[in-house]
């Protein structure tokens, strides 16, 4: 593309640049918050409301906000943290194994039930969690899973978002004719799968795999529903227990914990440390994984 | 291999939806069943007209930033190279990852001219406070606005990945016809990625019609800005959870979940989205 | 299954080592993050009760427990109340969680808490359903070197505050806020408008009355304050307002006792030797001020408990304890544990004169006796129908009694007439 643009005509000269004006002013529309939030963590309290926004605090206000943070209740942040690793990396591992192999029938054989399957999981995506609090507890209950990781593990790897990728990704992706020829060489539906399917899936497990990851990390109302002791809370739903009972977002909840407005910001910023790490390593494989030539025709 | 999904689908899917239509039948503290009582209780809230308004407010605006901003912004980061295109689609993404917590007092100083990194574009506008900017952006553009920060970054990556699904045999082709990078960008790539377009479209509308974390969230930043019953779904989470009438609150979210699963499949069937090719 | 077995026996020896010995009574309580450390110090000073403490966010609580009730497991015994509408909206027949300890607590402890409060774990129809752990009535805080500069007195009427506030906008400086809901609802409640008050003797009719004289005198009076810019048109906890106190910009400021301590010093970083107290304001016809307030929590029981003797004693002990509340956050309910927390503000240079405390401590008495908590969220009624127009206060009296009437009914109240 590069070597073509010396050749540019008038026009695509004009339309390149009002696509960079676009992204640019995109890029400061999205970066903006990242960037004020980055410059907060250094600010306390006094100063994030008397000082413009994009002032610079010091290294000593991070410090005392991280020390605040890091000594409430015993670290006990740190054991969010390890319980919210939990149940992300169960609940992403069996989301895949239910995902995968579902959205590859869904999109590549007709049976039955299968406009149904998609229907119902469609439904599923759209359900407001007003409707399923309720149900959902008394269900766990009946199981004696809730106040437990696998109860936890089990209720997020339930991720219809990931069947829809994937029956999206199969259905448009992958041609047709490679799985006539191996049916035809007789191997099972299963083998098809894992064979012929899988290896040309690494684009859609990296997107899967984040999205499902995004989802479990972030989980507020699973964990608020399913949970009612400390020891096991997630990172959302601790964070949102120390923020919201210590004056750090009302102001007019009086408290002796030095947990304010600074210490929610720099918690903010912890959560989304790891997202970052794993949205750049999967982008890498949505990227690597095209299909190159394989198309059907 | 469909059975681990059809397991969770039926457990966690099917089984509360179902549930929550029965409740709605019910007296939920008597365990009798009283017909359409509860829907005949939610139908007289006074703040149903009002709230059924914001929320199309909200949608119709929602659904226009989403779809124009997404779709346009996913076709031009796919032209771009490769690194470029990765730091951008990478901070488009991030403030999508922000919990909520932070999200409340993040939005309590945007929206302050005092102190917002926005000020200066608030100033220009002539809006002096927090209350003005509120006011006259109104709740529908203020909701829209912090729905598509936190949503629209996601869906740029998975409509980034559809169109990086996309042969590179077909674009050289239409390339060789002597198509440009607009013509391709519309012509070609678009069409290719219509399932995941269709998609995003359903689940935005359906979502946003069930909107309720934005005026929870924004209650937070202060009492002055607290509407707890600002949209449909709040008004179901209401009687469940402070007044404790699971019944009329399960009768009130079936009939959002209905008019949702109507227009999700109107749009599905039109389209012929399960077809397979 | 061999260790499990062998913890069994293990088990089973110890207790029967220990029958002599009573097991302690286990209680599952929720609680907010402030208030771990006191059900610590509650657990160490009891050895026949142990506490098992979830904390759980304010706002969460109502809807955790819902969710609790309907299956009857992991209900906690107990659990610390820091939004009062908890109080209405865990006492009906679809969420009836609160027990009534009228007879569980003697009168003399009822007595041993400052005047007026109790009152918003008084149902309408009599019972007590709760204890109250921290008072948060309105008080008169001033910007003493600013009074003495421009040779004022601390005004002791609504009236004269108006005065005062004439004054401070020539000056260029500020007496409070004008915003909905909470700075501007106290001035309208002192007035004598009722935002729906619980009729006596019934715990589901109310009383809402926006047409009093005095109501509409205090709505007229907000709107010439907000009108020449002595009530600031920012809410206290917005920038532009914390600029403008840091920039010394205050004069005065109508707010609840822990204000001093939790917003003045550490938001405002009000320097030492400026902020005092007067008592709460009235207007000139009133016997005495009617003071409304802003927070303060409660402890409050689960009706089914298995142990009710000891969710009891955990209550009491919670919200009396000397040793504990004396050194508690706020002010003290408990009028005993307050005089020893008077400790806190009387003795510290910060206040410009150490009669602080005694302020609080007179203003008790003037705390509005229908002041709590409703099934529904009053105050949004409020931020409501002030946020859609921008009409003056008194024009918006018929309005905020519409809005409040039409919450009440879907929450199943009756309106008074």
């Amino acid at each position: 593309m590069n070597a073509g643009r010396r050749h540019l005509t008038w026009n695509a000269r004009v339309g390149w640049t009002a696509v960079w004006l676009c992204l640019i002013f995109a890029f400061f529309f999205y970066a903006t918050p990242i960037v004020w939030l980055l410059l907060a963590a250094f600010r306390d309290e006094p100063m994030l409301f008397s000082s413009g926004p994009f002032s610079l605090g010091s290294i000593e206000m991070f410090r005392a906000t991280l020390h605040n943070l890091t000594t409430y209740n015993d670290f006990q942040i740190g054991r969010w943290a390890l319980n919210s690793a939990i149940y992300t990396i169960g609940g992403v591992s069996l989301s895949l194994v239910a995902v995968l192999p579902a959205g590859f029938v869904l999109a590549t054989y007709e049976f039955t039930f299968r406009k149904a399957i998609l229907v119902l999981t469609l439904v599923a995506m759209i359900t407001p969690n007003t409707v399923v609090a309720l149900p959902i507890f008394l269900q766990m209950q009946a199981f004696g899973l809730n106040n437990s990781y696998l109860g936890m593990i089990i209720a997020t790897a339930f991720f219809p978002f990931g069947v829809y990728l994937a029956y999206i990704y199969y259905a448009t992706s992958l041609p047709g004719g490679l799985i006539d020829s191996a049916l035809i060489d007789g191997a099972s539906r299963f083998q098809v799968f894992t064979r012929v399917a899988l290896p040309l899936s690494k684009p859609l497990i990296a997107l899967v795999a984040f999205f499902s990851f995004l989802a479990n990390w972030s989980n507020y109302f699973l964990a608020f529903v399913l949970l009612t002791k400390d020891e096991l809370y997630s990172l959302p739903i601790g964070l949102a227990v120390l923020v919201s009972s210590s004056g750090a977002l009302g102001n007019d909840v009086a408290s002796d914990i030095p947990i304010n407005k600074p210490e929610a910001i720099v918690a903010a910023l912890l959560v989304i440390a790891p997202v970052l790490l794993l949205f750049l390593i999967s982008q890498k494989y949505v990227r690597s994984g095209t299909l190159s030539g394989a198309e059907k025709g | 291999m469909l059975s681990p999904y059809l397991a969770l689908l039926l457990f966690f899917g099917m089984a509360p939806v179902l549930y929550a239509l029965g409740l709605s039948f019910m007296d939920t503290i008597d365990w009798v069943f009283w017909g359409f009582t509860n829907y005949q209780f939610v139908l007289q809230d006074f703040r149903l007209i009002e709230s059924i308004t914001n929320v199309f407010q909200y949608v119709a605006i929602w659904l226009t930033m989403m779809l124009v901003g997404i779709g346009a912004l996913s076709l031009m980061l796919d032209a771009l190279p490769d690194r470029s295109a990765t730091v951008l689609r990478t901070s488009f993404f991030l403030p999508g990852a922000i919990t909520s917590s932070a999200i409340v007092i993040l939005w309590l100083f945007l929206l302050d001219p005092a102190v917002s990194p926005y000020g200066s574009l608030f100033e220009a506008l002539g809006w002096e406070n927090r209350q003005q900017v509120v006011s006259h952006m109104g709740y529908p553009m203020v909701f829209s606005l912090m729905a598509y920060l936190a949503y629209s970054g996601g869906w740029i990556v998975v409509i980034g990945g559809a169109l990086k699904g996309i042969s590179t045999e077909v674009i050289e082709a239409s390339r060789v016809d002597g198509a440009n990078q607009f013509q391709i960008a519309i012509r070609i790539k678009l069409p290719m990625v219509w399932r995941s377009l269709a998609l995003m479209a359903i689940l935005s509308f359906a979502n946003g019609i069930q909107m309720f974390v934005e005026p929870q969230l924004m209650a937070l930043a202060g009492r002055q800005y607290s509407r707890p019953d600002w949209s449909v779904n709040q008004l179901a989470f209401q009687y469940a959870f402070n007044l404790g009438d699971f019944g009329a609150s399960a009768a009130m979210s079936t009939m959002l979940l209905a008019a949702a699963i109507f227009i999700s499949l109107c749009v599905v069937f039109g389209t012929r989205f399960y077809k397979m090719d | 299954m061999k260790l499990r077995s062998l913890m069994i026996t293990a088990a089973t020896a110890v207790l029967a080592a220990g029958v002599a010995k009573a097991e302690p009574v286990k209680l599952t309580v929720w609680s907010d993050t402030a208030r771990i450390e006191p059900f610590k110090a509650f657990d160490a000073a009891h050895d026949n009760i142990e506490l098992e403490i979830v904390t759980v966010a304010p706002p969460d609580q109502t809807a955790k427990l819902q969710l609790a009730m309907r299956s009857g497991d992991d209900v906690p015994d107990a659990i610390f109340m820091a939004e009062l509408q908890q109080i209405a909206q865990l006492s009906t027949r679809r969420s009836n969680y609160l027990m009534d300890i009228s007879d569980k607590i003697d009168q003399s402890v009822v007595d041993s808490f400052l005047p007026n409060a109790l009152s918003p774990c008084q149902s309408g129809d009599g019972r007590l359903l709760c204890l109250r752990n921290d008072l948060a009535h309105f008080i008169a805080w001033y910007n003493k070197p600013k009074f003495d500069e421009l040779g004022l007195s601390v005004p002791t009427t609504w009236e004269e505050f108006e005065e005062i506030g004439k004054l401070a906008a020539e000056n260029g400086l500020i007496v409070g806020s004008g915003t909905q809901p909470t700075p501007v609802l106290n001035m309208l409640i002192a007035g004598g408008c009722e935002p729906g008050f619980l009729v006596e003797g019934s715990d589901d009719t109310i009383r809402v009355d926006f047409t009093s004289e005095g109501c509409i005198a205090a709505a007229a009076m907000v709107d010439r304050m907000r009108e020449n810019g002595s009530l600031s048109p920012h809410g206290p906890f917005e920038p532009s307002f914390v600029t403008d106190v840091q920039e010394g910009k205050l004069l005065m400021f109508n707010g609840p006792t822990w204000f001093g301590e939790h917003v003045m010093r550490p938001l405002y970083k009000m320097d030492a030797g400026i902020l005092a107290a007067s008592e709460s304001l009235k207007w000139k016809g009133q016997a005495q001020p009617q003071a409304w307030s802003w927070g303060g929590g409660v402890f409050g029981g689960y009706r089914d408990t298995e142990h009710p003797d000891e969710v009891v004693e955990l209550i009491r002990w919670m919200t009396t304890d000397t040793g504990l509340q004396g050194r508690a956050t706020t002010m003290p309910a408990h009028a005993e544990s307050s005089s020893v927390w008077r400790d806190r503000v009387a003795n510290d240079p910060w206040y410009a004169q150490n009669d602080v405390y005694d302020k609080m401590e007179t203003s008790a008495q003037y705390g509005h006796p229908s002041y709590g908590g409703y099934r529904f969220d009053i105050m949004a009624a409020f931020s409501k129908i002030d946020g859609a127009s921008n009409a003056s206060i008194v024009d918006k009296l018929p309005d905020y009694a519409a809005e409040i009437e039409n919450s009440a009914k879907v929450a199943g109240y009756k309106i008074a007439n």
